[in-house]
Order: C-alpha cells, then structure tokens, then sequence
C-alpha cells in the first residue's frame, strides 16, 4: 500500500482515500499529523511582530465608531428636546435668528465630531479622542435630559 | 527640502504659534462677534424680563441669578476663549473653532432654557 506522501508517483487510484471507488476508508480529518513540527513554532512566532500597529488602529476606529455612535444618540435628542424651550418669536428678524440657533443646536455634536477631526489633523490620536470628549461634554441635550422628550 | 526642516504644521499648537495675525482672521472674527453677540443680546434680554415676570408672581426672591448670570456669561467667555485659540491659525481652522464656540453656545442656550424650565417647577412645587 502506498503511503499519502507517495501518492502522486502512484497510478494505483484504487488506494486513493480520496477516490470515490476507493476500497480504503479516507483518514478522519483531525488525525493527519501531516505538516511538520516547524510551522506551529513559526506561527506563534510571528504575529509578535506584525499586530503592535494595527492594534492602537483598530482601537483608535473602535473609539471613533463608540463616540460617533454617542453623537448620533445626542442628535436625536437635541431633536426629540429642543422643541420645549423655543418660544415663538415676535418679529422676523428674530424669528430667523431662533431658527439658526435651533439648527446649530441639533447640530452642535456632529459640528464638534468633524471639527475636532480638522483641528487635529496634525495632532497626536490622545490629542484628538481628548477633543472629542469635550464635545461630549459641551454639547449634552440638556433639554431632554432634564425635560425629556416633547409630545 | 532636508529632511530636518520641521513641517509648518508641527508647531501650530495653541501655544507655540509666531505667526502675525492676518486681516482675515479679524474679519472672521467680526462676523463671528455679531453672530454671538444675538446670544448675548438674548442673555441680557433674559437677565431683565425673568426678574419682572417673577416679581410679578411674587417670587422676587426667588429670582435664579445665578442661572442668569452663566447664561450671559458663556457667550462671552466661549467668544474670548475661541478667539485666543483661532487667532494665530489657519484661516480653515479659525472658521471651524468659531463654528464649533457658536454651536456651544446655542446648544447651551437651550440648556439654560431647560434649566430654567426645571427650577421654576421645583420652585412652584416647593410653594
């Protein structure tokens, strides 16, 4: 009989356990010791090296994805507070004035995200989470916090 | 160019900057000033109704000063402190610093409002 190391010299398919007439039963997958005791060694070896910058990457787009989420979760109640505390204006002037001021409102947290992108383009990624942070804290719905939502 | 020249954008910290100051960023910073000056003006507004509508109650004691007064305070102190940062940086980077101070100070407003909203019910509550 011959052995899988020899298979491809031999015609004899019959001793093939991959051939489907085949009289020998195929080896159960988890059994074959067929690799070499090197490449364990090798694999443990190696990713040492490689993962120490993709790892501060991946934590920093982690980070990222958790305070982009925060700022969408603020969006939408500066959207679902703000109309508690508008009072309707008197005059034009400023009726448009209270209307930019609502937009910049709803706004604040994603305006305080992309800046703090900008502002630290040339900056550390401690520098720019730090930024970030503090637009959390800047711009908290306070109106729906203390209020919660209006009807 | 050697490879020891620092890049232009290196020192741009908010400390360190030697730049002059270019016409304009006083520009920008004027039209910025006029934007917050709507809160400040609606701050002192605020600061001489809510009194007399509360003196009108009878609670003219009860005045929340304090909430008046952080509710002037944070436009002006948001403005400063945007202009100190802005002044001697690029021109992109002043209009995003005065974009994101005018933001604050609306969303704050708001917050002030809501504040306001919340200590007069505990105030009636507390009668």
């Amino acid at each position: 009989m011959v052995g899988d190391d020899e298979k491809a010299l031999s015609w004899d398919e019959v001793s093939d356990p991959t051939h489907v007439d085949s009289v020998v039963e195929p080896a159960p997958k988890g059994v074959e010791p067929a690799s070499p005791a090197v490449e364990p060694a090798a694999a443990v070896v190696e990713p040492v090296e490689t993962p120490v910058k993709p790892a501060t990457g991946s934590f920093l787009l982690v980070s990222y994805g958790i305070l982009g989420g925060v700022v969408l979760l603020y969006t939408v109640g500066w959207l679902l507070g703000i109309r508690d505390v508008v009072f309707v204006s008197r005059d034009t002037l400023s009726a448009v004035a209270s209307t930019i001021a609502q937009v910049l409102a709803i706004a604040a947290p994603a305006i305080w995200f992309g800046g703090s992108f900008v502002l630290t383009r040339a900056s550390k990624p401690i520098v720019r989470l730090l930024v970030l942070l503090l637009g959390l804290v800047a711009t908290i719905p306070l109106p729906f916090i203390l209020l919660g939502a209006s009807s | 160019m050697s490879a020891i020249e620092t890049p232009p954008e290196q020192p741009q910290s908010i400390l360190a900057p030697k730049k002059p100051i270019s016409v304009l960023t006083l520009i920008i910073a004027a039209v910025f000033g006029l934007l917050f000056a709507y809160f400040v003006y609606q701050a002192i507004a605020n600061l001489i109704e809510l009194p007399k509508s509360y003196a009108a109650i009878g609670l003219a004691d009860s005045v929340p000063w304090a909430v008046l007064v952080i509710g002037l305070a944070i436009p002006v102190i948001l403005y400063v402190v945007a202009f100190a940062i802005a002044l001697r940086r690029p021109v992109l980077d002043t209009v995003v610093i005065f974009v994101m101070a005018l933001a604050t100070v609306a969303a704050f407003g708001y917050g002030i409002v809501a504040i306001h909203r919340v200590t007069f019910d505990l105030l009636i509550a507390s009668l």
